[in-house]
């Protein structure tokens, strides 16, 4: 079962990839200085309604492996810790100790 | 044929016996690299299996390949191979030469991309201790293979024949030139102008923003309407 933050990141991401299309829409409206103040007003009153997990900033990388938030490196999905460990069992391809 | 050919002739005579084979023999005219074997064109006409592959030099995967001179040095594909270990790469580097030999296709000699490595530096422990850390690297070797010359359907079998037989831990991209008929330009105009594009979302939100804001005219219209 994972982390509850995991959770919620996840929930976050089907939410965000759902509304994606209707955000940029309103936004495009808001920012579109052709058209009248009212309009725009109007369409960032909209915006202003959509809940948090609309947002695409509400997505984080989490560590696949323990859900950890910081120390993400990103091609692998993992925290650095889960990293160091993969790496020394020779679990991710092509990466080594590094000696030079 | 020699009785037992010494080491120092042997490559020569490999190179001889397979690529000056029996068309190009009788457009040269007879040309004898080797003394003791001179091919006269009526020989080549009636030339058995036994007797030709007797003159295949069995083994010559231990020699580097034979690289074909160009024709006319029109490119026609370039090989792209990555690996993260650089021994299986050059083993396959020789196979794709011999390969190539084999089919007649111009090839260029290896040529050695920049090798891509990526560090990371990362503490030891779960928790706190920056001071101790542990770097790990991965280095990504290249190399590329330029062919020239050759028919595409020579390149195509090539290129599947190398796949077929891949090695284990090196990708492999292909970027491949073919000539196209004259007006091809019109042709993929006129095929793609009747098609939307799958998955460009700009028209779909501009659509969308389209109808917001007859929406939000309407809307002010009624506030308008309602207040006077």
């Amino acid at each position: 079962m994972p982390n509850a933050r995991v959770l919620r990141d996840i929930k976050a991401r089907n939410v965000v990839k759902a509304n994606e299309v209707l955000r940029r829409a309103y936004l495009y409206v808001a920012r579109n200085e052709t058209l009248s103040p009212q309009v725009r007003h109007q369409a960032q009153l909209q915006l202003n309604t959509f809940g948090k997990y609309t947002r695409p900033t509400t997505v984080k990388n989490r560590c696949s492996e323990s859900g950890r938030g910081r120390g993400i490196i990103s091609e692998f999905a993992l925290c650095r810790y889960q990293f160091r460990l993969k790496a020394l069992k020779l679990e991710l391809p092509g990466v080594h100790k590094a000696s030079w | 044929m020699l009785s037992r050919p010494s080491r120092i002739t042997l490559p020569s005579i490999a190179r001889w016996a397979r690529f000056n084979g029996s068309s190009s023999r009788a457009a040269a005219g007879g040309v004898t690299l080797v003394p003791t074997q001179e091919p006269t064109p009526e020989a080549n006409a009636t030339l058995t299996e036994e007797e030709f592959s007797s003159m295949i030099i069995h083994g010559r995967s231990v020699y580097p390949p034979l690289y074909h001179p160009r024709t006319h040095s029109v490119p026609v594909a370039q090989l792209q191979f990555r690996a993260y270990q650089h021994q299986f790469l050059d083993l396959y580097m020789h196979f794709v030469g011999h390969a190539a030999a084999a089919l007649g296709i111009p090839i260029s000699r290896p040529v050695y991309l920049p090798t891509q490595r990526s560090l990371w530096t990362v503490p030891r422990g779960p928790f706190v201790h920056k001071k101790s850390q542990e770097n790990f690297e991965r280095k990504v070797h290249k190399r590329a293979i330029k062919a020239w010359d050759a028919d595409p359907e020579v390149v195509d079998r090539w290129v599947r024949y190398i796949t077929r037989h891949a090695m284990p831990g090196v990708g492999l991209r292909v970027t491949q030139w073919k000539r196209a008929p004259l007006g091809i330009g019109q042709q993929m105009v006129d095929s793609a102008v009747g098609q939307t594009r799958l998955g460009s979302g700009a028209d779909k939100v501009k659509a969308l923003a389209e109808k917001i804001v007859q929406q939000e005219l309407l809307v002010e219209e009624n506030a308008d309407t309602a207040t006077r």
